[in-house]
C-alpha cells in the first residue's frame, strides 16, 4: 500500500503516546512513518517561492534593434534581442535576481526554476520576454546561461509560465562562512551553497511611448518546483 | 553542542523496513532526511527592486525556526555617466512590532550603517547588471533575537540616492541554510554519530549515546513547520499615488498599482501541501504596513486577501486612521492545495469618502504550527 502524498500528524517526542518512547517496540510502522515524513519534508522543503517583483506598467521599448520583426511563431527571441541596459524608469523592463540556492534530489535531478507573470499588449504589437538562469555572478549575456522565451500580442490579460530546469551546469559552488554583522570573530559554522542568479527582460514591437502602444508584465514570480 | 554536516537529502526507502526484518540500519537514513528537511532550506525571505528614489521602504520578516543566519545582498547599479557626484547610502534599522529596534553595530554590518556612504562604479558591459557592485552581510538571528523580543521583524531601509543616475538594484534577504546540527537547539537538527552501527536505540531527544529516535521525531516536526514566505513585495513609504499602492474607494476594489484596470492583481503562489490537498488548503498568516493620507482622522480601512482556498476572502477590518506607516496586525489566511497553484489578490477600501489608505508592504507567510 503506497504512503499518501502528505505528512502524518505524528504525537510530540515527548508525549504520553510518542512513538518512540523507552520499552516501546520499535516497530516497523513506526519506522516507516518516520521515514515517509522525514522524506516528504525533505522534498516539499526544498521547493519554495524564490523571489516575486510588482511588475512594469506602460513599457514600450523595443528590441535592442528596433526594427527586429516579431519573432515567428515557435521560434522566440533570443536573450541578446533584449535592450539589457535599460533603467527601471526608462520604459524597458530589465530584471535581476540572486544569488539564490538549489539542492539536487537525492536521485541527482535538479529542480526547475518556475517564472509566471500576468501581462497584455495594446494596438496588436507583439511583446516578447526572455527568463534566463545563470551562475551565481555571471553576465546574462554568459555561454552558460539557460534561456526561454516567449510572446504574446494579447490584448487581454493572460498568464505566462516559463520552466527553465536547473542542472550542475547553471549553479556556482560558493562557501558561505558567515560572520554576522561587525563582528571579527572567526565563523563557527560553513556551507557549501549551489547558487544562480535570474533574469528577465521584455520588449514592446511598437517602439511608441503613447497610449494604445504600450504594454504591462505584472506580478512577478519565480519559483522552485521539484524536478518532473 | 555544534557538529558540521554536509547538506543534502539522502535516498530512503520507506518500505525498507518490514515487520520481522530488523529496522536498525533505516535510522541513519530517517536522521539523514529529517536533518535535509529542517535545515537545507530555511524559506524566509524578503527584497526590494529597483530603488531609482530616495525614501525609506520596509520588509516584513519572521525567521524559520532552524535559520541561524540571514544573508544580505545589495546590488548597486553602475553608473553611465560619471560616478564622482554619485553616492548611496543604505542606512538600515530593524525594528520589532513591539518597538524594539537595532541601527546599530555590532549587530548592522558596515556597509548597512547610516555613517558607511557607498561611491558606485562606471557602467560598463552590455548589461545594466554587467557592472554592480555587490555590497553584503550577514545577520546572526539569535543576537538580534536578544534585542528584538517580538518575532514580527521589519527590516527598515532609510536609502539616500544622491546624485544623477544613483540606483540600487535590489536588496536582498534570505536564511543561510546550516552547516551545522545544534544540538542545544529546538530546531537545531539531529547528530548522526549516534545513528552509526552497533549503537544502542534509545528514545531520548537529549544528547545521549544511542540512536535517539525522539530527536528524529523532534526535528521532522520543526521541519513541519518551516513555513514559507509566499508574498513579500515592498515599494516606498511614498504618499504619492504612482509610487505606492493605494485605494480611495468606499467599496471593496483593487489597489492601484496592485490591479489590472478594474480587476485584482493575481499573484500566484505554490503551496506546500502538507495535509491532504484540498481548498481547505494550508494555513497562512498576513499583514500590510499602511497609513492614510488626507480626509478625516475618524476614518478607517480594510484590506482584503483573497485566493481560492475555503474562507476567502480574509478581511483586515477596522485599520485605525493614522498618518505614520503601520504595520498591522496578523490577520490568518489559506493557501489552497486542491490544484498546485493559488492566485492570491489583495483589494481595499475606505470607510468613508476622503482619505486615502496607502500600502508600501505586504507579507504573507505559511503559519504552520
Amino acid at each position: 500500500m503506497p504512503w499518501p502524498d502528505r505528512y502524518l500528524i505524528t504525537p510530540a517526542f515527548d508525549s504520553a503516546d510518542a512513538p518512540f518512547r523507552a520499552n516501546e517496540p520499535l516497530g516497523a510502522g513506526r519506522v516507516q512513518q518516520a521515514a515517509h515524513n522525514a522524506r516528504l519534508l525533505a522534498r516539499r522543503n526544498a521547493a519554495r517561492p524564490l523571489v516575486q517583483h510588482p511588475g512594469w506598467r506602460d513599457f514600450w521599448q523595443p528590441a535592442i534593434v528596433p526594427a527586429l520583426a516579431p519573432p515567428v511563431a515557435g521560434t522566440g527571441p533570443v536573450v541578446g534581442d533584449f535592450q539589457w541596459n535599460l533603467g527601471p524608469k526608462s520604459g524597458g523592463v530589465t530584471f535581476c535576481s540572486g544569488p539564490h540556492y538549489a539542492w539536487p534530489s537525492p536521485d541527482g535531478r535538479w529542480p526547475t526554476v518556475r517564472a509566471t507573470w500576468m501581462w497584455q499588449i495594446d494596438g496588436g504589437n507583439t511583446a516578447a520576454a526572455v527568463v534566463v538562469v545563470v551562475p551565481a555572478g555571471r553576465s546574462v549575456l554568459d555561454v552558460s546561461a539557460i534561456p526561454d522565451s516567449t510572446t504574446t500580442t494579447s490584448a487581454t490579460w493572460v498568464r505566462e509560465t516559463v520552466d527553465l530546469p536547473l542542472s550542475r551546469s547553471v549553479v556556482r559552488s560558493t562557501l558561505h562562512e558567515p560572520v554576522p554583522g561587525t563582528s571579527t570573530d572567526p565563523p563557527t559554522e560553513r556551507v557549501q551553497l549551489h547558487e544562480f542568479m535570474l533574469y528577465l527582460a521584455a520588449y514592446n514591437s511598437s517602439n511608441s511611448n503613447t497610449s494604445g502602444q504600450r504594454a504591462n508584465l505584472l506580478a512577478l514570480s519565480f519559483f522552485l518546483v521539484p524536478p518532473p | 553542542m555544534t557538529t558540521p554536516r554536509e547538506p543534502g537529502a539522502p535516498t530512503i526507502d520507506t518500505e525498507a523496513a518490514r515487520i520481522a526484518r530488523t529496522v536498525r540500519t533505516e535510522a541513519l537514513g530517517v536522521a539523514l532526511a529529517a536533518n535535509s528537511a529542517l535545515l537545507d532550506s530555511p524559506p524566509r525571505r524578503w527584497s526590494i527592486h529597483d530603488i531609482s528614489d530616495t525614501g525609506t521602504y520596509a520588509c516584513g520578516y519572521t525567521r524559520s525556526p532552524s535559520a541561524k543566519y540571514l544573508r544580505v545582498v545589495a546590488a548597486l547599479a553602475g553608473l553611465e555617466s560619471g560616478w564622482t557626484s554619485v553616492s548611496i547610502v543604505l542606512a538600515l534599522t530593524i525594528r520589532d512590532a513591539t518597538g524594539n529596534s537595532i541601527s546599530a553595530a555590532p549587530e548592522i554590518p558596515a556597509a548597512f550603517l547610516a555613517t558607511f556612504t557607498h561611491l558606485p562604479g562606471a557602467f560598463v558591459g552590455t548589461s545594466r547588471f554587467d557592472s554592480e557592485t555587490l555590497v553584503s552581510g550577514y545577520f546572526d538571528l539569535d543576537d538580534l533575537a536578544t534585542t528584538l523580543t517580538d518575532p514580527a521583524w521589519s527590516f527598515e531601509w532609510a536609502i539616500t540616492l544622491t546624485g544623477s543616475g544613483a540606483l540600487v538594484n535590489r536588496i536582498e534577504g534570505w536564511e543561510v541554510p546550516r552547516g551545522v546540527v545544534d544540538e542545544a537547539a529546538t530546531a537545531g537538527g539531529v547528530s548522526l554519530g549516534d545513528f552509526q552501527p552497533d549503537q544502542p536505540v534509545s528514545d531520548g531527544p537529549l544528547v545521549d549515546p544511542a540512536a535517539r529516535w525522539g530527536r528524529i521525531v523532534q526535528t521532522t516536526a520543526q521541519a513541519r513547520t518551516m513555513g514559507r514566505t509566499y508574498v513579500s513585495l515592498v515599494w516606498r513609504q511614498s504618499t504619492s499615488p504612482s509610487d505606492t499602492p493605494n485605494v480611495v474607494a468606499t467599496t471593496d476594489a483593487p489597489f492601484a498599482l496592485l490591479d489590472m484596470g478594474a480587476s485584482r492583481l493575481p499573484i500566484r503562489v505554490h503551496g506546500r501541501q502538507l495535509a491532504a490537498a484540498g481548498a481547505a488548503g494550508e494555513v497562512v498568516r498576513w499583514r500590510v504596513q499602511y497609513r492614510f493620507s488626507g480626509g478625516a482622522a475618524t476614518e478607517t480601512g480594510q484590506v482584503s486577501l483573497r485566493g481560492g482556498a475555503t474562507g476567502s476572502p480574509w478581511n483586515l477590518a477596522g485599520l485605525a486612521y493614522t498618518t505614520s506607516w503601520t504595520w498591522s496586525a496578523w490577520q490568518a489566511g489559506a493557501v489552497s492545495t486542491a490544484a498546485p497553484v493559488d492566485d492570491l489578490e489583495l483589494s481595499g477600501k475606505v470607510s468613508a469618502s476622503g482619505p486615502s489608505l496607502f500600502v508600501s508592504s505586504v507579507e504573507i507567510e505559511e503559519h504552520i504550527t
